[in-house]
């Protein structure tokens, strides 16, 4: 039995102009231990993805619909009492701005005992602190004893972003979910939050949900991959397949327009367009308008994700698999 | 101006901020050396590209280059003229020639201004042709970023993210120039939006022989557009090469751990690939190391590093690196190779 099932999960906002659906009809399992990569441009929903299954969205300007099962509990049918056990305890999650996610007037000793004590109500106000420099010594921060008088503005971002995991790992969870944990940080201090998440990996045997929009990260930390599209999951697969034989010509465009992929290619290969509103998105496949082998067919049917029997690879595309696996048109800058 | 004559020289310039304290009787007690002797070049119709992480004065650099900051000292020679120290009107005429494209495309449009008002007010200011006459140039630049002219009129904020960036981009295409100073301009976009603009600056160079300074913290970003890259760090520039010199073959601990901190977008040679992870954070400028800037942070580091202060250097005037203890070998086979074998008896002149 997979740790997180979702399915046909729906999340909608209901604005002044009319009702967005944010995500419409995600689905994706999420094994224990395993590190599932979501990824896709701002605004495909993969953020309001995790919100929705943490229950973090308010219930009187959103409705979600689907089922998400975690650990055989249905999370949406849980109730606020038995989501505040769960939140913090058995899934946690790290935020892309470690400066808005603690608290800049509490001490980070205060916030990392609080973490603690609040799911185990036995623990005395030491043991907590003492756990709290534990996990600080943990995610690698020097003379951790020293550092829990320190408030947030006094550490640099990348000293932040491991306060927040170390906060998150207190409780050894089963789920990590990281929503765009390096996007803030520079290149250097995103090497080393990676080297960490990996080496935590191996040593609390979380599993971890990646959110981002870097097909870089994705390809250095994750086992499996999701692509999400204006609120759709395009493709899923394992990350050798994806990166190997990707399907849905949105991957390929994504891959394609990476300059570190295609330093021979006389061009960038760059998707026309942008992506549609969510607000009145298009009938038929989403991506069609900026599709390079749209047909007809596309424009008036949804695609439904599948892929052949036993085949964990699958995709939302009406194109014949034998386009979808000619390389010619994976790597458009073959051509170029 | 022909293609392959140096348009832009850069000698020895800095740009301190000077730290005070007190209200009324302000007092200097310290400065912020943002920029710290830079020296660089660049020739008609190409690219440069600098890169390093956020502190590293990278910006600081651009802002001096079209003087919206005075540099402190050194000088800054623009197609022949020394515009260091140029003002008033003889500094306006330099600006047709010499723009610049900010990062973030909302904040470097004014809200209030239609998208005619914003490409159209350098041409204002120049005083280029006639009301007709530039309501028809902007429709051609609008055209020419691939932006519909039909929305000539409308504000800002009705564009997406990429198209705001067109519209800046536009903007700075007004006065046909010369050089454009590009300061992160693909930072704030979605990778797909990311490969649009840098193909339209791309094409825009080829059509009219732009040349660019290209800033930004991607390293892969750089080495698509760039011809020769800079690295700074604290200020300093620490290595400089064409691309695939430096690419292949970096020679400072510095640009090197860059490198291979870049996430890879290839699962297998991610994988595969030697990691050389930096500790600690980059330190403070007000307060930088002494001797070589990096040491702190250097795998490499030996006693001298503290006391000697390491000068560009190189086999060739094309890629030159300050180091003592320089890496020799690309690529490394672990990541403990990039510590140095033993006690380095070496002295630094003999390395050199």
């Amino acid at each position: 039995m997979p740790l997180l099932e979702v399915s046909d999960l729906h999340t909608s906002f209901s604005t002044d102009d009319g009702v967005v659906r944010a995500v419409d009809g995600v689905s994706f399992t999420v094994d224990r231990g395993q590190v599932l990569g979501i990824v896709g441009e701002s605004g495909c929903g993969k953020s309001v993805t995790m919100l929705s299954i943490m229950r973090l969205l308010s219930a009187r300007q959103s409705q979600t619909t689907g089922s998400v099962t975690f650990d055989g509990e249905d999370l949406l049918a849980a109730s606020t009492k038995g989501m505040q056990k769960i939140r913090g305890k058995e899934i946690a999650m790290i935020f892309q701005d470690p400066m808005t996610s603690l608290n800049p007037v509490y001490r980070i000793g205060w916030q990392l005992a609080e973490a603690a004590r609040l799911h185990n109500p036995g623990m005395s106000k030491a043991e907590a602190y003492d756990r709290a420099a534990e996990m600080l010594t943990a995610v690698g921060i020097p003379s951790p004893r020293e550092r829990l008088a320190n408030y947030p503005h006094e550490m640099s971002g990348g000293m932040r972003q491991r306060v927040m995991i170390a906060m998150a790992l207190t409780n050894d969870p089963k789920l990590l979910i990281a929503d765009e944990p390096t996007t803030a940080l520079d290149v250097t201090t995103q090497a080393q939050i990676l080297e960490l998440i990996r080496k935590l990996r191996t040593e609390f045997d979380s599993a971890i949900v990646f959110i981002t929009h870097d097909m870089g990260v994705v390809a250095e930390l994750c086992d499996d991959v999701v692509v999400m599209y204006a609120g759709k999951v395009v493709e899923r697969g394992t990350v050798t397949e994806l990166f190997r034989n990707p399907q849905h010509p949105y991957t390929w465009g994504l891959l394609g327009s990476l300059p570190g992929r295609n330093l021979r290619s006389k061009r960038l290969y760059s998707i026309p367009g942008s992506p549609p509103s969510l607000l009145h998105p298009p009938s038929g496949c989403r991506f069609a308008k900026r599709c390079a082998h749209v047909m007809e067919v596309c424009l008036t049917e949804e695609p439904i994700l599948g892929g052949m029997a036993n085949d964990p690879h699958l995709v939302a595309c009406h194109l014949a698999p034998e386009v979808r696996n000619d390389k010619t048109n994976q790597f458009p800058e073959v051509l170029a | 101006m022909t293609t392959g004559d140096t348009i832009l020289r850069v000698q020895n310039l800095a740009k301190h901020f000077p730290v005070t304290r007190g209200i009324i009787f302000q007092k200097e007690i310290a400065s912020l050396k943002a920029v710290d002797d830079v020296s660089f070049e660049i020739k008609a119709g190409q690219t440069l590209g600098l890169v390093g992480e956020s502190g590293c004065g990278k910006s600081t650099l651009a802002r001096c280059i079209v003087r919206l900051l005075e540099p402190t000292g050194g000088s800054i020679e623009f197609q022949g003229q020394d515009i260091t120290r140029l003002t008033g009107s003889a500094m306006r005429r330099v600006r047709r020639d010499l723009v610049m494209i900010f990062q973030d495309p909302m904040s470097s449009l004014n809200p209030r201004m239609r998208v005619s008002q914003v490409i159209g007010e350098p041409l204002e200011i120049h005083e280029v042709g006639t009301s007709a006459t530039r309501k028809a140039r902007v429709m051609e630049l609008l055209e020419l970023v691939g932006l519909n002219p039909e929305h000539y009129n409308r504000f800002p904020h009705e564009f997406s993210g990429g198209q705001r960036q067109r519209i800046g981009i536009a903007r700075a295409l007004a006065l046909e120039p010369k050089l454009i100073v590009c300061d992160e301009p693909v930072s704030a976009l979605d990778v797909s939006v990311q490969a649009q603009i840098i193909n339209l600056l791309e094409d825009l160079q080829a059509e009219f022989g732009l040349t660019y300074l290209f800033i930004a913290h991607d390293l892969d970003i750089v080495r698509r557009v760039s011809d020769e890259v800079h690295v700074m760090y604290l200020g300093k520039v620490v290595e400089h090469g064409t691309d695939e010199d430096l690419y292949e073959h970096p020679h400072h601990p510095y640009s090197a751990a860059l490198l291979s901190a870049r996430p890879e977008p290839d699962p297998d040679r991610a994988r595969a690939r030697t990691h050389i992870i930096l500790e600690g954070d980059v330190p403070s400028p007000l307060n930088p190391p002494s001797g070589c800037r990096f040491r702190t942070r250097c795998p490499r580091a030996q006693p001298v590093c503290s006391d000697v202060q390491p000068e560009l250097a190189g086999p060739t005037t094309g890629h030159q690196w300050a180091c003592h203890y320089p890496v020799e070998t690309w690529p490394l086979a672990r990541p403990e190779d990039i510590r140095l074998p033993s006690p380095a008896v070496v002295a630094p002149e003999a390395t050199a």
